[in-house]
């Protein structure tokens, strides 16, 4: 099994790659942000729509880019389980017509799956560290994840509540900021003082669970107390102030788990993993506590199709198969 | 020259095939949940049972809608890849185009399937190879179906229908004089008749270009917000 095709579609990017063992030979994601960002947030029956436009020029794009014809394609890994029922359908109805009409398998991933192997596409020489520690924080995940092998997940702690970066989409909303919002609270942050607020930490002792919703009515309150407008220096001390609540609760707790479990590799995957200020200070934690970090580029911590590749591609190595008759899921645990 | 014709905008999803312009054979089926899947167990059955492979295929039609819109993107999706992947000929069909081919020649004939819980989707047409329309496809709200006939209805007598039991139930007290064809789905057969003749009059639609008949915008309930930027 040389070379196989991602397809990834279980929210708002419509994504393609082509994998050459594990090298990434393309990648190409269309993101529909900037249709989804004048609803303020994504808007299913529209997203599913744009798929049906967009995935069979995609997976064009992706051939073109990787320098091969679709005939050299020897399997297929496709998203089929969380996310949006309607847009899932898509990716999958794409990947199963692709598998008949050239007759070779395909394995359904779980879409979480694919974020815990984004870490490992940009060294496709280093094999993949067992056991390892993830952090996922995504739109709509945050989770500790033990990787004891291939396929092989231990939960560790989960939200109990918000995700990490449905917080930062409900607070850059609440600050009317526009849609996604972590990439704006991001920004905004850059230029504010994060202590200017003090917003309260869920620290869930003695577990490795996390909890947002306080955090974010927290940041609800303190807004309505405020005078308006709010000034842009207001507005830049908020986010700053939002964001430290958050990325303190994730360092800390990413360094506690790995430390209880006794890892050396962590790695911190998912849309929210491209926040500058997360970056930074999970890895000068991680260099005081003896850890290595691994953080995909941004292109990798949001939804891409390369990572579902990858996970596909090591599972179809196994000699895994799925059939016809797989659906897509709206929900589902990884494990 | 066969022809795979995919019919999946109902709860029953259908394939046919046709060979020459002869229907070869056509299976319905009722999908449940997993319609892709079952789309494409079909096809393979069929093909079986004609001793053909996938290869065999140069042409594939697809009812583009109106309909169910988790069925219609299914449908389109893999009538594209197929063609995009075989590098197949893809035709586009309506919904309302196949009904009407499987009427009698002639006679004006109202098409009605359902839509929303309140609502059908309707037109008139002359059938035909390629039924030729007499009004615009429309969605219609139940209670505005009656001034809708008004309008469009081409003839007081001798006209029939094809469509669903619901609608055949609201329409009858309007229009009695109506002589009804009841189905369940749009008939696979009408995709194959219908994508054939288009087919064969070098009517050709891109993989990358093709989209669902929908009729209707996604329902949106927008937050609205105002993006500010530093
Ligand atoms: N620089 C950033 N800082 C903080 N959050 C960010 C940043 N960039 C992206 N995000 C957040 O990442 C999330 C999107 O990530 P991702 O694409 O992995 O999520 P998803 O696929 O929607 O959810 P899931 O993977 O849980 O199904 C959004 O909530 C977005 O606000
Ligand atoms: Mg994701």
């Amino acid at each position: 099994m040389d070379w196989v095709l991602g397809i990834e579609t279980s929210c708002d990017e419509t994504s393609a790659a082509v994998l050459q063992g594990r090298y990434v030979r393309s990648s190409v994601v269309a993101s529909q942000a900037d249709l989804h960002a004048r609803w303020g947030g994504v808007v299913p029956e529209a997203a599913a729509r744009q798929h049906v436009e967009r995935m069979n020029p995609v997976l064009q794009q992706a051939l073109d880019e990787a320098g091969i014809p679709l005939a050299r394609i020897e399997g297929i890994a496709v998203t089929n389980r969380p996310g949006l029922v309607g847009a899932l359908v898509v990716g999958l109805a794409c990947a199963k017509a692709l598998a008949f009409a050239l007759n070779i398998p395909f394995v359904g991933v779980h879409h979480l799956e694919g974020h815990l192997y984004s870490a490992f596409l940009t060294e496709p020489e280093r094999p993949i560290p067992f056991p390892h520690l993830a952090m996922i924080v995504s739109g709509g995940h945050t989770e500790l994840v033990k990787v004891h092998g291939h396929g092989d997940y231990q939960l560790l702690g989960h939200t109990l509540d918000d995700a990490a970066g449905e917080a930062f989409d409900k607070v850059a909303r609440l600050l009317e900021l526009g849609y996604p919002g972590g990439p704006a609270i991001d920004r905004w942050a850059k230029r504010g003082d994060p202590n200017a607020f003090r917003f309260p930490r869920a620290w869930l002792e003695g577990t490795h669970h996390f909890s947002f919703s306080g955090l974010k009515t927290a940041v609800l309150r303190t807004v309505e107390a405020l005078p308006k407008p709010l000034s842009e220096q207001t507005l830049a001390d908020l986010c700053a102030s939002f964001q430290q609540a958050v990325v303190e609760v994730l360092v800390r707790k990413a360094v506690r788990a790995a430390q209880a479990e006794g890892v050396s590799v962590l790695t911190v995957v998912g849309g929210v993993a491209a926040n500058s200020a997360l970056q930074t200070q999970i890895r000068e934690a991680c260099h005081e506590a003896g850890i290595e970090v691994l953080i995909p580029p941004p292109r990798y911590c949001t939804d891409n199709a390369a990572m579902i590749a990858l996970a596909g591609w090591f599972r179809l190595k196994r000699g895994e198969r799925d059939d016809y008759d797989l659906d897509a899921c709206a929900s589902a645990p990884l494990a | 020259m066969y022809l795979l014709a995919l019919e999946s905008t109902a709860n029953l999803a259908g394939v046919a095939l046709v060979h020459s312009g002869k229907l070869m054979g056509a299976v319905q089926i009722a999908h449940g949940q997993n319609l892709s899947g079952n789309l494409l167990h079909a096809t393979e059955w069929l093909l079986n049972r004609h001793g053909l492979s996938r290869e065999a295929i140069r042409a594939v039609a697809v009812d583009v809608g109106p309909g169910a819109f988790t069925g219609l993107k299914i449908g389109v999706m893999i009538a594209k890849t197929l063609a995009h992947a075989l590098n197949l000929d893809l035709v586009g069909v309506s919904a309302f185009e196949a009904c009407a081919c499987v009427m009698p020649e002639g006679t004006p004939t109202l098409v009605a399937l359902p839509a929303r819980r309140d609502a059908l989707y309707v037109q008139w047409l002359l059938p035909k190879p390629i039924p030729e329309p007499l009004s615009q496809p429309a969605m219609v709200l139940q209670h505005a179906l009656s001034a809708w006939l008004e309008q469009t209805t081409p003839a007081r007598e001798g006209c029939q229908a094809i469509g669903s039991p619901r609608a055949r139930g609201w329409l009858e007290p309007l229009m009695p004089a109506l002589r009804w064809r009841m189905i369940e789905a749009p008939p696979p057969e009408g995709v194959a008749q219908v994508g054939w003749v288009r087919w064969q009059a070098g009517e050709r639609t891109s993989p990358f270009q093709m989209v669902p008949f929908y009729l209707q915008p996604p329902s949106i309930t927008p937050p609205g917000t105002r993006a500010r930027t530093p």
